[in-house]
């Protein structure tokens, strides 16, 4: 069959126009007041990322700006706009990280990678915005980092997949965005054990936006700046 | 697609139909049944045409014929559910609504001519076992009018499963989902109007309301029903009706974890249910993994150590 090709703009509109409409719609089921609610919204990031590569990131960014417009728009929407942009392409230059091929969980292997980029796109996405609400604006909110990881890891698990499973399938053939060149030189199997150190450095400051005890701000901050630093190197 | 892949979509479409619960907390009181079903359908529709038009232009009386059997199939369901449910206790309703892991085969064999395999007796069950166990039900539990309304949606909702496997095989999932809510809408729709004249004026449509009314229609229905097609072009229906058995246990799960606030409920969590939802899963797992494979995957390990 047939690949079905759409055109830069078409991914950025159908991309855009999900999150916000979908973003609204959630925007009752609150848990914390003001930033954050159950966001089935979240599940888009990831396979949007996948699919559509940078386009599918900027889409997600500006629609989770423009979801903000009604009712929750505020300096710290900044950082939501960040989360949601790395939480897309995160996944899409991680997936080139470890497979040398489009997007697809045909195999148990390739489903492995898409579980563990979810996991980690959710840990970078919680750490940029509950970490930077407490790093970067001082002030710390309760179970804040939890419901962002969740929502970032849950959602992309029981709506994305399958509705990748289904683009990525012989009845649709997407076709997705293809690998960007890297413009830092590290090597591909350097870059795979620098994900695993970020990983690990993500839980760790997982575990202090968790705990939330005001000592644990300065070791926080601390450890952002090699986290920023390997978010950098991933993203480019 | 493989297998675990139609797996994985038909687990999602479960997941929506057992969650749907939570939000249909958030709507109002006065709504009936007929009134929901419309209102739900008829926002999925206008959302699958809005969001499909381009495709509309493919469709044809092969796919209008075959989407409405599915349609009618799947309002018998809700019908005769409605009317089994109001007469007969919940766990009896639950117990009688899962002989469908009983009755797909049945089917299967009578469409494809098709016996069960050993893994998905074993899987029948142990599920039948799990589901007894956690219901625990008597047989005072079944009035005659009440099961009889609730065995017909056994069996109706079987046939949809076995017959929605055949006809994707060769027809557009999206255009069968497209056309089966749209005349479930329908239908609902006029039943509605012949029950309560005023329809939507009734109603006060809070900002609650419209949300639930949003999320019921995206999840449980459009997103539900195009992934139903998907994955039953690809999935066998045995493994279906054992993914759905799993939606009690999704429930249980579910009302443990999401907050009364939330819209969860608070049950009471018992040893019993504990034991049936084990059974349940276990019997899931058996009817998933593939023991061949296994079992020759051993062979090959214990040839090379010899």
């Amino acid at each position: 069959m047939k690949q079905l090709e759409l055109s830069t703009r078409k991914q950025f509109a159908l991309v855009f126009l999900a999150f916000v409409f979908l973003g609204i719609c959630f925007k009752v089921m609150v848990l914390v007041e003001g930033f954050t609610e159950i966001r089935p919204v979240n599940a888009i990031p990831v396979v949007a990322g996948l699919l559509f590569g940078p386009v599918g990131a900027w889409a997600c960014a500006w629609g989770n700006l423009a979801a903000d417009c009604f009712g929750t728009l505020q300096l710290t929407s900044s950082l939501g706009f960040l989360g949601n942009f790395v939480g897309a392409y995160l996944p899409y230059r991680m997936w080139y990280l470890y497979r040398q091929e489009a997007p697809h969980v045909h195999t148990a292997y390739n489903l492995l990678i898409y579980i563990w980029i979810t996991f980690v796109a959710a840990l970078a996405a919680s750490w940029l915005i509950a970490g930077g609400i407490w790093f970067l604006f001082g002030f710390y909110i309760e179970n804040l980092a939890l419901y962002i990881f969740l929502n970032d890891l849950v959602f992309p698990l029981i709506f994305g997949l399958p509705v990748f499973i289904v683009l990525t399938s012989d009845s649709i053939r997407i076709a997705c965005a293809g690998e960007k060149k890297s413009i830092i030189p590290v090597s591909r199997q350097g870059k795979q054990r620098l994900c695993c150190i970020y990983a690990l450095l993500l839980a760790g400051i997982f575990v202090l936006l968790l705990a939330g005890e005001p000592e644990y701000a300065l070791p926080g901050q601390i450890l952002s700046v090699p986290a920023l630093l390997l978010t950098l190197i991933m993203l480019f | 697609m493989r297998t675990f892949e139609s797996s994985i979509i038909i687990f999602s479409v479960m997941l929506c139909w057992a969650s749907a619960y939570v939000f249909i907390k958030g709507l109002p009181e006065n709504l009936s049944s007929f009134g929901y079903l419309a209102l739900m359908n008829g926002m999925a529709s206008l959302i699958m045409v809005l969001c499909f038009f381009s495709r509309l232009k493919q469709l044809n009386r092969h796919n209008v014929l075959r989407g409405g059997v599915l349609g009618l199939l799947m309002l018998l369901v809700l019908l005769f559910e409605k009317a089994g449910i109001e007469r007969l206790a919940p766990s009896a309703a639950s117990v009688l609504a899962s002989l469908g892991i009983v009755v797909v085969p049945f089917f299967v064999l009578v469409f494809y001519r098709r016996f069960p395999n050993r893994q998905q007796m074993a899987a029948i069950i142990l599920i039948l076992a799990g589901i007894l166990v956690t219901n625990g039900v008597s047989p005072d539990d079944f009035p005659l009018v009440g099961s009889v309304f609730m065995l017909c949606e056994c069996i109706a909702m079987s046939l949809y499963t076995v017959v929605a496997n055949k006809f994707c095989q060769n027809s557009d999932p999206v255009l069968l989902a497209v056309t089966q809510l749209v005349l479930m809408a329908a239908v609902a729709f006029v039943a509605w109007f012949f029950e309560n004249p005023r329809m939507f004026l009734d109603l006060e449509f809070t900002r609650s309301f419209l949300s639930s009314l949003f999320m019921l229609a995206i999840f449980s229905k459009a997103f539900a029903y195009i992934m139903l097609m998907y994955g039953q072009k690809y999935a066998d229906p045995i493994n279906v009706v054992v993914i759905f058995a799993l939606e009690p246990v999704v429930t249980l799960f579910m009302s443990i974890c999401i907050p009364k606030a939330m819209g969860g409920v608070e049950e009471s969590f018992t040893l019993q249910a504990l034991l049936g939802a084990i059974l349940v899963v276990l019997g899931a797992i058996v009817s998933g993994l593939n023991f061949g494979a296994i079992r020759s995957r051993f062979r090959g390990h214990r040839e090379a150590a010899g």
